[in-house]
């Protein structure tokens, strides 16, 4: 089928597998799954321009119903969420701006593919060293009230070995200081939160997508907000952010709608079937399980980038 | 990524279930695609020349579908999910 808009001829049953294999990752990891993405349309023979943009459209279809459901279970910290905005959207406009300068330059493909097998394997490499501790420190009965994000009496609570890392953050005491109850953060400096979104903005706005593999992390172990209202906050502000993405990314020419409305068609079908299974799977070894994504998509990339065949 | 320890489990859902489900849904979204996305490039491609105008319909468009497949999929698990009972 022909895309016009980007000029690129492209299997729509391609693209709808992408989404539903996308949309599995996103139900059962719960993530947007850009890492996946990005990296295929790269492989179908898209320019990196449109798939950065094209991929952010379609996050944003996929995080407006996740979010509305979080929002009803109570996971969605909206003050949090509303103060990111504020460090996200010029994140992203950083981030847009700079594929425009690659775009003048002529070498988009090369330097966003580079800077996304990067950004890949080095998710894998923390993921599997996370998960890895976790599962260690479950099997040893070492877990205690101190080894868990969120409250230990709640079957939300998990396991982590970087609990530490939010306390020594909230000691940077830049004012003015906020108090985050709905995520249970006494006290911690805007700074740190803009800080945080302005990164995961302009990763989003260069590499596409809501780049929840690092956002969720940061507020995970950076904030110390509990895991399931970090699910629930990062997608309320991806609406807001990847929404601000897609008109910029749209009016400086880089979003191929209509493949975003295809690929989000089998996303949709994935999210319901990746929701089921996670009730046949649990704990720490969900993460990883999770391990390999991101190395599948840097290996797409970089068998695209060596042989510069599409698949 | 973090994910919670421990999932409450999904009562009533069986590999019959997401197999039903996918079968159905999966026959709405050809149906959808067939029907209105395949008349929609030629359009948009002459929208795409007035950028502003095509980043809010772009942006219109991506979201009142994520709504509307979601409302297909809430009305597709009750149907499922009444046949179970």
């Amino acid at each position: 089928m022909d895309f016009p808009i980007s000029g690129t001829h492209l299997n729509p049953l391609g693209l709808m597998a992408v989404g539903l294999v996308i949309g599995v990752c996103g139900g059962f990891f719960g993530v947007g799954g850009s890492f996946l993405a990005g990296p295929a349309l790269f492989a179908f023979g898209l320019p990196m321009n449109f798939v950065v943009g094209t991929d952010m459209a379609h996050i944003v279809g996929k995080s407006i119903v996740a979010a509305r459901k979080h929002s009803k279970l109570g996971n969605v910290d909206f003050k949090l969420g509303l103060i990111m905005v504020f460090g996200t959207i010029p994140g992203v406009e950083t981030g847009a701006q700079g594929i425009q300068l690659l775009k003048r330059h002529s070498n988009v493909d090369q330097v966003v593919a580079i800077v996304f097998i990067v950004v890949l394997v080095a998710i894998s490499i923390f993921v599997a060293w996370e998960s890895w501790q976790a599962i260690k420190l479950t099997k040893h009965g070492r877990s205690k009230k101190s080894d868990t994000i969120g409250s230990s009496r709640s079957s939300k609570a998990d396991v982590s070995p970087l609990v530490g890392m939010a306390k020594r953050i909230h000691l940077f005491e830049l004012p003015p200081m906020l108090s985050l109850p709905a995520s249970g953060i006494k006290r911690v400096s805007l700074w740190t939160i803009l800080a945080m979104a302005f990164i995961g903005g302009v990763l989003s706005g260069f590499l596409g997508g809501g780049a929840g593999y690092i956002r969720m992390p940061a507020l995970v172990y950076l904030l110390g907000v509990p895991t399931h209202i970090a699910v629930g906050t990062d997608l309320f502000e991806i609406i807001i952010s990847a929404g601000y993405g897609t008109l910029s990314h749209a009016i400086k020419g880089n979003v191929d709608i209509l493949i975003a409305l295809v690929m989000h068609t089998g996303a949709a079908i994935g999210a319901q079937i990746g929701a089921s299974l996670t009730s046949y799977f649990q704990g720490p070894l969900i993460r990883l399980a999770f391990v390999p994504l991101p190395l599948a998509g840097a290996a797409l990339i970089v068998y695209t980038l060596l042989t510069g065949h599409h698949v | 990524m973090p994910k919670p320890s421990k999932q409450p489990p999904v009562k009533g859902v069986t590999p019959r279930l997401i197999v039903g489900e996918a079968i159905i849904y999966t026959a709405f979204v050809a149906g959808y695609y067939f029907l209105f996305l395949h008349f929609l490039g030629g359009w948009l491609k002459r929208l795409f020349e007035h950028k502003i105008l095509y980043a809010i319909v772009a942006l219109a468009l991506i979201c009142a579908q994520g709504v509307l497949l979601e409302l297909i999929t809430a009305w597709s698990v009750k149907i499922f999910g009444q046949k179970k009972k």
